[in-house]
């Protein structure tokens, strides 16, 4: 098949405004807003599959969210097929909402308890005036493995177990044969022998109707099963991004790094060096200028008050990391080696290298 | 429209939620032993409703006259008057039977104004959000103010004092609890991720508010539809008692009313306690039934699990 371009996301930027207090409003005290995702950019093509990873809290599901048109973008742009999102008319939305699908984390919320499975699957058929409802929706069924059809049809999802929940969600997001799948931890909520067959399953079916996905995910060795890329999102932004081999076996990233190093390993003697993380992530609330890890990073040096740049650091290996790049060339220099005023926030000293 | 639309209609109106929700619902109400006794009471009213004056052994607006021509005033029950005649020689017993036809219809009918304008105002507000649910919420707070005798009373004595427009008044103003419930409710189901899902393929707000919200809202709007009724019910008979509605429509509540001017509640008592037990009796059931109802539907295991 053909490599198209389907989905770039250019800069993409979700702030939320705090809520303020009456007494905020009343003296005009401005409240930082919720940075959620912030600067994001990259591109879908057509038959890939984008992992994005990172920890709870860091922006994973938001960035979902706002690809699907969920929320309303705050800044930066997604373009579907040269059309940009916050261009869209009523039939682009329409066109796109047809073309890009998600899959919930839980099953369990996210097919309709007053919904048989055959509702579920004809909605988004009615919605978009496709006929042969009942042929499709047989067919999908077979798909996901839930066979024979008739059996599931007329069931309700508290009937059904989470692994087949799942299965009906797929179901539902592959019906309308869209470009992009969304999967939001598709497989975090069921049981880790489920897991290993609806990850199959997906891989599987994503791969025979030619659909790309975006798999989100806070847990690696799903992400690297089912991805053929991977991104590590920290804070809102994407620090690195490489093929899935290259990722885990040559992390840039010191949260990288430290991420790949904190899969476990299945035996107990296995002797490794450990890079533990100290502290948890900040709240995504006035970070300012700088790089989102600096506090948490090993490897901090004084630079590092700067936004690193995106640096390609070989063939589609990126990351946004001081450590690697030419600062020679760049204006991104500080000034006077030592003497740049560290914030108070942070500690003084780092490990400079 | 071609056949096969028509035939794919008839098959999904047949397994519509409404009707299976109703279907499994029943019974698996029947199940529980004091649910039956509130559903067969309802149906027994409904059944007096309908046949009522057919089966009443009197015509309840003729004055009864004995052998030997008097009027039978107040007479104890007794074989030919189960339970006794009235002081101006009414059948009680006819009369009930009667009077059972415009309770129950006032309660159906105040109920399905209630729940309609309850629930309508309560979807849009919690679901479409913003000015318009400010607006509608302010507008719904602004009825919580108002007093609803003395708003009745006030209509109905400028307006005429008819039984249906005593209910249409009851309606206007009861749907107000209603519409704040089912909005809270609306709230927390607008965050599922079935709704995010129904967005992401496409759906319109109309259609979601059709297909996934008010199937999800469903059991709440029949407990406040059991409400509905049964605070119309009392709040009419309310009205009756007190004289500002129509006296020529017999209801329950108007024979309490003509036993009370007749200054005989406490010596006829076949006269005044019939339609006062039978009144408290319908509108406890329906209440009961409503809870029962609420309980089972919103739990969050479905009608097939517990059978």
């Amino acid at each position: 098949m053909t490599d198209e371009l389907l989905l770039q996301v250019e800069n993409l930027e979700k702030y939320y405004a705090q809520k303020r207090s009456l007494k905020e409003i009343a003296l005009r005290k401005e409240k930082d807003p919720v940075q959620a995702v912030d600067d994001v950019s990259m591109e879908v093509h057509s038959n890939q599959s984008i992992g994005v990873i990172g920890e709870s809290g860091c922006g994973k599901t938001t960035l979902l969210e706002v690809l699907m048109g969920l929320e309303p973008l705050t800044g930066g742009d997604v373009i579907y097929r040269g059309t940009r999102m916050s261009e869209f008319d009523r039939e682009d939305w329409l066109k796109y909402r047809r073309n890009v699908q998600i899959i919930f984390q839980d099953p369990f919320d996210s097919l309709d308890p007053k919904q048989r499975v055959r509702t579920v699957l004809y909605e988004p058929l009615r919605v978009h005036g496709i006929e042969d409802k009942e042929q499709r929706a047989r067919e999908m069924l077979e798909r996901v493995n839930l066979g024979p059809p008739e059996q599931f049809l007329s069931k309700y999802p508290p009937q059904l177990s989470g692994g087949e929940k799942q299965r009906v969600a797929i179901a539902r997001a592959l019906i309308l044969q869209p470009d992009v799948v969304l999967a939001d931890e598709p497989v975090s909520m069921l049981d880790v022998s489920t897991q290993a067959a609806v990850l199959k399953l997906l891989s599987h079916l994503t791969d025979e109707m030619g659909v790309s996905l975006i798999y989100i995910s806070h847990d690696l060795s799903t992400v690297s099963y089912v991805c053929d890329s991977v991104n590590v999102m920290y804070l809102g932004r994407l620090v690195e991004g490489a093929p899935t081999e290259r990722l885990i076996n040559e992390p840039q990233h010191p949260y990288t790094q430290a991420l790949i190093n904190s899969i476990p390993i299945p035996d107990p003697y296995h002797e490794r060096e450990t890079i533990e993380l100290e502290g948890a992530p900040r709240e995504p609330i006035g970070l300012g200028e700088g790089c989102r890890f600096r506090d948490r990073c090993p490897e901090r040096m004084d630079i590092c008050e700067k936004t690193p740049l995106d640096t390609e650091i070989s063939e589609h290996h990126q990351t946004a990391c001081h450590l690697y790049y030419d600062h020679e060339d760049e204006s991104t220099q500080v000034s006077t080696g030592g003497e740049s005023q560290p914030r108070e926030s942070v500690p003084a000293d780092g490990d400079d290298q | 429209m071609g056949v096969s639309a028509i035939r794919d209609r008839i098959s999904s109106s047949r397994d519509h939620y409404i009707w299976e929700d109703l279907k499994e619902g029943v019974l698996t109400m029947v199940e529980t032993r004091s649910a039956k006794i509130y559903l067969g009471f309802l149906l027994f009213v409904l059944l007096l409703g309908l046949f009522g004056p057919y089966i009443a052994p009197y015509d309840a607006e003729e004055r009864l006259r004995g052998e030997g021509g008097e009027l039978l005033r107040s007479e104890p029950p007794s074989l030919d008057h189960p339970l006794g005649t009235t002081n101006n020689g009414y059948d009680v017993m006819s009369r009930l039977l009667v009077g059972a036809q415009p309770t129950a219809a006032a309660g159906l009918l105040g109920g399905a104004i209630i729940i309609t304008i309850g629930a309508t105002i309560g979807i849009t507000a919690g679901y479409v959000g913003g000015w318009v649910d400010n607006v509608l919420m302010r507008f719904t707070d602004l009825v919580y103010g108002i007093p609803i005798l003395i708003l009745a009373m006030v209509l109905l004595t400028f307006f005429g004092m008819g039984f249906w427009s005593s209910v249409v008044v009851i309606g206007l103003i009861l749907w107000r609890g209603s519409a704040r419930a089912i909005r809270s409710q609306v709230l927390q189901i607008k965050e599922r991720s079935f709704v995010k899902a129904a967005r992401a393929t496409g759906a319109s707000t109309p259609r979601i508010m059709v297909k996934n919200i008010l199937p999800n809202v469903a059991p709440m709007a029949v407990l406040f539809l059991a409400l509905g009724i049964g605070g119309t019910i009392l709040i009419q008979a309310g009205l009756a008692f007190i004289g500002v509605v129509d006296p020529f429509v017999p209801g329950w509540g108007i024979m309490i009313r003509n036993a009370h001017q007749a200054g005989l509640v406490g010596s006829n008592w076949w006269w005044s306690l019939p339609p006062s037990i039978m009144l408290s009796l319908t509108v406890v059931c329906t209440f009961m039934f409503g809870r029962e109802y609420e309980k089972i539907a919103s739990g969050e295991q479905t009608f097939a699990e517990t059978k």
